[in-house]
């Protein structure tokens, strides 16, 4: 589920190189727009956005084994500028599951998970996208760093203050 | 994987899977899309159209040579009556930009947050500085050079310290996060990072702030790697748009468009206030809302020699010069190994190239003076 298939041969058509890749791929792009942008609709519509892009990009691709990470970086870059245009901060917008009378394992269970969503939604953006690519969709440090146009050292860096801003947090909480 | 990590992976799985796509959501939106990829295609066409209807208006005799030639991709074939020799340099580093500072060449190296010195004459690095963050474009403006952050968010000031070197003289955040930067008069200005907005904005370079901004319209516009997308002249700025419009501005005021029809790749703004466009299958130089066509050749980069009058350009097969007034390419490289030309640039009077796999190679001799 997180991870995009890679090794897949296009046809060498645009359009239907477009169509091919938007089968494989565009459900899994639109979880990963999902988890940066939490609307789903609004997580549908870049994805669209993302493969006309990349639609109108291709004839200048140079290589196009490289349209998936394109697509990758053009929905992270299109999250970004989405909640930028929106003029708000993602906010810790999962409602916290209602309390059930009797707190049994399977309850503690997902409050912990809306837990752990809550506090990735917090994190700083730069750390979020960072952890979404690594632990959704499953991505080296090189290939985050490509996505994200940032060095690997510095995937490094934002994914270990990520993980120390969850533990402290989850911590807190327990 | 800690247990940290290894629940950090469920709960997104988990997260993503509410998500309910039943058959009728994705066939709507395989619909929409298809209907979308319509429309990229005839508005290409349209804007083709338009295009040369435009130009039928503004002047009649250039219209129809512009037809003629537009109409006729074996423009590109026109034998050419130079074949440019091309001397290897050596082996200086892939690079995402390259501009000329003084006698040296400073590149940002794809992806490593470093700028590099290279004298072009014996291929040579001269020195490396660690900046805060990976470089997407390099502004050489007088004796300051201008760095923008590959994230759109930071703004390094950069000057040229002992026998050239790079020197970090500031690094502040962008207000407005930006895909490109011009000067125009005497002014910083920034295209945001907004794929909907088409704005520019002037920026106080010593705060990153905004001091002022106009939505030009056509956004959309995707930051190639290392190509500017806003050009400026001391009397305006003209900005690139992915869906083949240009836009032009004074004082950021919006001064018109011109539809060149296909995806534009980047602009070129020459000292002298010449200004360059190309897109993914023609150069063109621009005049206020004049576009002429000079050549039907896509180009990634290009370079104003205005010694020579000619303006080189990244073909398919590698570097190109072409006559601007007779509007025809005049050389050629021959070497197979410029094909995979990235940057052109030029630097002490000579014009270099410097390829994908970071090979540098001086194009002709003197071509740059």
């Amino acid at each position: 589920m997180g991870e995009l298939q890679r090794d897949v041969s296009l046809p060498a058509n645009r359009r239907a190189a477009v169509a091919t890749l938007y089968q494989l791929h565009q459900r899994s792009l639109t979880s990963l727009a999902y988890l940066l942008v939490d609307d789903v609709e609004t997580a549908e519509d870049i994805v669209q956005e993302a493969f006309v892009a990349l639609y109108r990009h291709w004839g200048r691709m140079r290589d196009h084994t490289l349209a998936l990470a394109y697509l990758r970086t053009t929905t992270v870059n299109m999250c970004r500028s989405r909640l930028r245009h929106r003029r708000v901060e993602r906010s810790t917008t999962l409602p916290l599951l209602e309390a059930e009378a009797a707190a049994d394992s399977q309850t503690l269970a997902r409050a912990a998970a809306a837990d752990l969503i809550d506090a990735i939604g917090a994190l700083p953006r730069r750390q979020r996208e960072v952890v979404v690519l690594r632990y959704f969709l499953d991505l080296s440090e090189r290939d985050i760093a490509q996505s994200l146009g940032i060095s690997t050292g510095s995937v490094k860096k934002h994914t270990n203050r990520a993980l120390s801003a969850l533990a402290l947090r989850l911590e807190a909480w327990a | 994987m800690t247990d940290l990590e290894r629940r950090i992976a469920e709960g997104l799985r988990a997260r993503a899977e509410e998500i309910d796509m039943d058959v009728r959501t994705v066939t709507s939106r395989s619909l929409e899309l298809q209907r979308r990829l319509d429309g990229v295609d005839g508005r290409r066409r349209a804007g083709w159209l338009a295009a040369a209807a435009g130009t039928v208006l503004l002047a009649g005799a250039v219209a129809v040579g512009w037809l003629v030639l537009g109409n006729d991709s074996r423009v590109t074939q026109v034998p050419a009556t130079a074949t440019v020799p091309t001397v290897a340099m050596g082996h200086v580093g892939g690079a995402d930009v390259v501009v000329p500072v003084g006698d040296l060449l400073w590149m940002a190296p794809t992806g490593r947050s470093v700028i590099r010195a290279v004298d072009p004459a014996s291929g040579r690095s001269v020195g490396e500085l660690a900046v805060p963050e990976a470089v997407t474009q390099l502004l050489p403006t007088g004796s300051t050079v201008y760095a923008l952050g590959s994230s759109g968010e930071r703004l390094m000031t950069l000057r040229a310290g002992e026998q050239g070197r790079p020197e970090l003289r500031a690094s502040v955040p962008l207000e407005v996060p930006t895909a490109s930067i011009a000067v125009s008069g005497d002014g910083l200005y920034g295209y945001e990072t907004d794929l909907f907005s088409g704005t520019a904005y002037r920026i106080d370079p010593t705060r990153g702030t905004n001091l002022g901004r106009a939505t030009l319209g056509g956004g959309d516009a995707q930051p190639g790697s290392g190509q500017p997308l806003l050009a400026g002249t001391p009397n305006g700025l003209t900005m690139a748009t992915a869906t083949g419009v240009i836009t032009y501005s004074q004082a950021l005021v919006s001064g018109g468009r011109v539809d060149l029809g296909d995806p534009v790749l980047a602009v070129h703004a020459s000292q002298d206030g010449r200004v360059f466009a190309s897109t993914t299958n023609a150069v063109f130089s621009i005049q206020g809302k004049t576009s002429t066509l000079l050549a039907r050749i896509g180009s990634s980069d290009m370079e104003w020699l205005p010694g020579s009058g000619r303006l080189a350009l990244v073909g398919s097969h590698g570097p190109v010069l072409v006559d601007p007034a007779a509007r025809k390419v005049t050389g050629t490289t021959a070497a197979t190994d410029v094909a995979d030309t990235q940057h052109l640039v030029r630097s002490g009077g000579e014009l270099y190239a410097l390829t994908r796999g970071g090979e540098l190679f001086r194009i002709g001799s003197g071509l740059g003076s």
